[in-house]
């Protein structure tokens, strides 16, 4: 495949490049390896794969084209790279709930209790834009055709299936025991939501920088495995453990289509009848130190390394070093040779100015697709959410 | 791996790859540095008997560093506290490849 950089967008409005990046006779055979189960433990390798990571296709049409939009932050248009779209982002705001003081040893420690609010945008076909949700969560479906969506505020007592093309919630589901997350299964046919006592990104704050928080248990108390198709629900509570930090959000999710885990580590993992389970063998090898969240390419062979400048691509049947990438961060494969990673501004002077660029497995093509973000580390800035579409 | 400084020091610090985590015995400060360009935050906590407080790097410069004032948390001489370095996933705040040391604070 050849690709060449694509020129800066001159005004505010979106650049739309079509090229070849897959035969489509190629594109189909590398969806048909996906549904076959090449990537089943893809979306176990990040706690937040539902936010920045991949499903595996289901069937959907192929799509060969590169889509780009570097002339508005947060984009306006369709962002997408071969079988990967932009389907949503978020941003979020910091409010403040309340105040708390703490007797510690040596004084009185007064904090200001803050909860994360986010703010959902998500693609919509038929105006080809970005438009912004009243959801309080987002979870777009493998396809682009439908997204679950959590109403009112976290945690959430009802889930719906929502219509991208009319906006209209097909169906309703209640949640009785409240749940802050939403996420499809890779093969696209369950959602799981986590589910919580209290709001899960309520925080103190000493000052802007130090978070403060005492010792408990964690609020988490199980997940929900919803049926898409019956729209029937399964609760599963889970042990809670303790609360490990001063951020109490621990978001369950998949790590296969029939298999659920709960910890940085993978130490917890459940099927959908919510009864513990191990690891499938060969979950080690996507570790979070060996792999990234974009996890194996379509086709099996690649592997692609976890999160720093330069990236890392390996070949899994040699071990050997495929190709090193300039990027930040490798987020999902567009197809065998490419992936969308995120990427730094010139000599990357400020990790945090980043932008989502399609890269070569070689590193040697990088095409930016959105504009560069103020600040990436910040709650405030837009948070892609990519699909397979 | 964690690392720790001298029994005499006072300044401990954990670090890997990705992060830097020190943690100031006289000062009551804690100070978390990036040591990696990957788009993310890096974090130090101390989780000691007055609570668990955690602070984030802010300078988007490769091995950049942030400190900042955690007296409320300050360990008494003789105490057991745990000091952790991570870099931190920005969508959901958990923390990745973390390192972590036990200390008795001086």
């Amino acid at each position: 495949m050849r690709s060449e950089k694509l020129p800066e967008a001159p005004h505010r409005e979106s650049s739309r490049r079509r090229r070849n990046i897959l035969a489509p006779l190629a594109l189909v055979a590398t969806i048909a390896v996906m549904t076959a189960g090449a990537v089943t433990l893809v979306s176990g390798i990040s706690p937040d794969s539902q936010a920045t990571g991949t499903r595996a296709a289901t069937g959907a049409a192929p799509h060969d084209d590169v889509r780009t939009d570097m002339g508005n932050d947060p984009p306006r248009s369709l962002i997408a790279a071969g079988r990967v779209a932009m389907s949503a982002y978020w941003t979020g705001s910091w409010q403040e709930v309340g105040k708390a003081e703490h007797k510690v040893s040596r004084g009185t420690l007064n904090t200001t209790v803050k909860r994360l609010t986010r703010t959902w945008f998500v693609y919509s076909p038929l105006n080809d834009t970005y438009e912004q949700t009243q959801w309080s969560w987002v979870d777009v479906a493998p396809g682009l055709q439908k997204a679950a969506v959590l109403e009112g505020e976290l945690p959430s007592k009802r889930l719906g299936v929502l219509d991208l093309s009319t906006r209209k919630v097909l169906s309703w589901i209640d949640l009785p025991q409240g749940a802050a997350s939403a996420t499809w299964s890779p093969d696209g046919k369950n959602i799981l939501a986590t589910s919580y006592d209290r709001h899960p990104d309520e925080i103190e704050f000493v000052n802007a920088n130090t978070r403060y928080g005492t010792k408990g248990v964690s609020p988490r108390s199980g997940f929900f495995i919803v049926d898409a198709t019956t729209m029937t629900a399964r609760f599963n509570p889970v042990p809670r453990g303790d609360k490990q930090a001063a951020h109490p959000r621990n978001d369950f999710r998949w790590a296969s289509p029939n298999l659920i885990t709960g910890e940085t580590n993978d130490a917890l993992s459940f099927d959908l009848d919510g009864e513990a389970r191990a690891m499938p063998s060969g979950h080690v090898e996507l570790s979070e130190d060996k792999a990234g969240r974009a996890g194996l390419s379509p086709n099996g062979k690649l592997l692609a390394g976890p999160a720093g400048m330069p990236t890392k691509v390996i070949d899994r049947a040699s071990g050997l070093e495929a190709g090193t990438q300039p990027v930040l961060e490798l987020l999902a494969w567009a197809d065998d040779e490419h992936l969308i990673a995120l990427g730094c501004e010139d000599r990357c002077a400020n990790e945090f100015r980043n932008a989502l660029v399609l890269v070569s497995v070689d590193g040697r093509e990088v095409t930016r697709l959105s504009s560069y973000r103020e600040d990436g580390g910040s709650d405030a800035t837009w948070h892609p959410v990519l699909t397979l579409r | 791996m964690a690392t720790s400084t001298p029994a005499h020091a006072i300044e401990r610090c954990v670090s890997n790859t990705w992060a830097l985590g020190c943690y100031d015995e006289v000062g009551y400060t804690i100070e978390a540095c990036d040591k990696n360009a990957d788009g993310r935050r890096s974090g130090t906590s101390i989780d000691s008997s007055d609570g668990y407080t955690e602070v984030f790097d802010t300078d988007g410069a490769n091995n950049g560093c942030t400190g900042e004032s955690a007296w409320f948390a300050a360990p008494f001489p003789g105490t057991i506290y745990t000091l952790r370095a991570w870099r931190q996933n920005g969508n959901y705040g958990s923390q990745e490849n973390p390192v972590q040391g036990t200390y008795t604070a001086s």
